[in-house]
């Protein structure tokens, strides 16, 4: 029986020492452990590496719903989708990747896909029917080309929101724009007055100027029987009128550009700052 | 008949000498065989790998034995990936493991040369002052001096480089290399200046000498042009003649005169720069 006890201890001393198993970095858990530390330091690449050594083992789906979650951090569209809808039959996180499948749509701007299938089977699910009506309204906002009621797509944001939502989207609606055709009009009318209606007063002012005292001077020399001046300032002229017209309408395409760049940029800022609406993650 | 058991004293000698025995057959332990294979991957210039190694090494590393090796090298492999931020934040991290003054130098020397790689020029000069100021007994002034050399040089000013070279004993070479490179560079102020006072002199002093004397017959002609109407008493022709001509050739005469420089500048540079990558055999950043 003693040397049943002692022989216990040295084995348990050798345990203890790491000389009989010595710890292996490289088992599926230690892999998954690893991962899983690098995916919290946001080493997505790196993490989605050890899910997959894991996964190999193991299939778990929690660690396969990471897995998904690392490569749409990454952009990896494709990929991120496969492993999603690889967790449809999944009892605990089925409704999860179905909403991580119209996540990685709507991030890869698969607009109209995202639409089609995001309210409906197998997709939908009624736990995440918030997100997906937002996600969905979302979509609409940030797609130049879809057709919308404002008032109706803000109904699924949280009330507070609404207001400065709403705003925002009636200005995207109906935005602000200056036509480059009645720029350029109303310069070939009155050099100058094209640049005023888009917004440039001093180079309006400065362009009627330049204009108008050249084709006064082209006049004056050529009464004064200078007509290499005369024809100096006729050059100048046509060169300051056909620039002004020219320029009036650029000035209107870029207000327009100026108007819809910061539209666009801030309804995109607003909802990345806002997470896009988004759950958080379970785990 | 009493069957007879060993002693306590023979089985705790077993014990060892299985401890012993099992040493050789098992290696080295498990963080210094992670360790090894780390490195091995990085010597063999696999940096993406030799990173995940030392990162598993340091996730597994709880007593952080291997801390700063790790962090070192995994800084030295980002670094060597072209990943300068990522590699800047694992040599801080270096410096705050380093186990001595010696290894905290040589984290905080690596970071600058990753700096000066950036080209983020004030920080690394800024790292460099403090590092001086830290000297202990003028110790590492040397280098110090030297890698602010590489810091200038970077930052284009071949006149300071040359300076901070030529108090270092390595920088005699490329203390060279900076004052040939400085006195080929064309002066910006210069070649602005002669512009002011000879139109098209600053773009003939850059050897555009087509486009020089260009823009000296226009604004001698549009000079000309405004002067003799002032001269006829027409004021306000002479205003619109000097302002929408003359004024515009004397204010582009000198825009490119500046804008020659710049971009001669830039070729020589660059021509020294290349030359050093692939000639100069001395320590780089």
């Amino acid at each position: 029986m003693k040397l049943r006890y002692l022989s216990l201890i040295i084995i348990y001393l050798l345990i203890l020492t790491g000389k009989v198993f010595p710890q292996d970095f490289f088992s599926p858990e230690n892999r998954l452990k690893f991962g899983s530390s690098l995916f919290e330091q946001k080493d997505y690449l790196r993490a989605a590496i050890e899910f997959e050594a894991y996964l190999k083992y193991n299939d778990k789906d929690t660690v396969r719903y990471n897995l998904a979650r690392a490569y749409l951090e990454m952009e990896k569209y494709g990929q991120a989708e496969d492993n999603f809808k690889s967790l449809f039959s999944s009892l605990t996180l089925q409704n999860d990747a179905k909403f991580g499948v119209i996540k990685s749509l709507f991030f890869k701007g698969d607009y109209n896909s995202l639409r089609t299938n995001a309210l409906v089977s197998p997709y939908f699910s009624q736990e995440y029917e918030i997100p997906l009506r937002r996600i969905v309204n979302i979509s609409y906002i940030l797609d130049d080309k879809a057709k919308y009621d404002p008032a109706k797509i803000v109904s699924v944001f949280p009330a507070d929101k609404q207001p400065a939502l709403l705003e925002m989207l009636e200005q995207r609606m109906n935005p602000p724009y200056k036509s480059p055709l009645t720029a350029a009009l109303l310069s070939a009318v009155i050099p100058g007055l094209g640049k005023a209606y888009a917004g440039e007063y001093t180079d309006g002012l400065i362009a009627l100027a330049a204009t108008g005292l050249s084709i006064y001077f082209a006049a004056d020399s050529f009464n004064a029987g200078n007509n290499f001046k005369g024809w100096l300032f006729t050059g100048l002229s046509a060169f300051f009128y056909g620039g002004n017209i020219y320029g009036s309408a650029a000035a209107a395409q870029n207000y327009n550009a100026g108007i819809k760049f910061n539209l666009e940029k801030g309804l995109k800022l607003y909802f990345s700052a806002n997470n896009y609406f988004l759950p958080k993650e379970k785990f | 008949m009493e069957r007879k058991f060993p002693s306590i004293k023979l089985l705790l000698l077993s014990a060892a000498a299985l401890l012993i025995f099992f040493s050789p057959l098992r290696g080295q332990n498990p963080l210094q065989k992670q360790f090894d294979m780390a490195e091995r991957l990085y010597n063999e210039g696999l940096y993406f790998d030799a990173v995940t190694e030392y990162k598993r090494l340091q996730f597994f590393d709880s007593l952080k034995q291997y801390e700063y090796a790790s962090d070192f090298k995994i800084a030295m492999s980002y670094k060597m990936g072209g990943m300068f931020d990522n590699a800047i934040l694992y040599f801080v991290k270096a410096e705050k493991s380093a186990p001595s003054p010696k290894e905290k130098y040589e984290s905080e020397i690596q970071n600058i040369r990753t700096n000066i790689l950036r080209k983020t020029t004030p920080r690394a000069l800024e790292l460099l002052a403090k590092l001086e100021a830290d000297s202990v007994n003028g110790s590492n002034l040397d280098e110090i001096h030297y890698w602010k050399g590489w810091a200038y040089m970077f930052g284009d000013d071949f006149a300071r480089a040359a300076l901070e070279f030529s108090l270092s004993a390595q920088g005699e070479e490329l203390k060279n290399i900076c004052l040939a490179t400085d006195a080929g560079k064309y002066s910006v102020t210069f070649a602005k200046v002669i512009s002011y006072i000879l139109p098209g002199a600053g773009e003939i002093y850059t050897g555009n000498y087509l486009q020089g004397i260009l823009s000296l017959g226009w604004n001698l002609a549009s000079g000309y042009w405004m002067v003799s109407s002032f001269a006829e008493k027409k004021v306000l022709e002479g205003i619109l003649i000097g302002d929408l001509l003359f004024l515009r050739f004397y204010r582009g005469n000198i825009q490119n005169a500046s804008k020659y420089a710049v971009e001669k500048n830039l070729e020589i540079t660059n021509k020294t720069l290349f030359y050093i990558q692939n000639n100069y055999r001395g320590i780089k950043p």
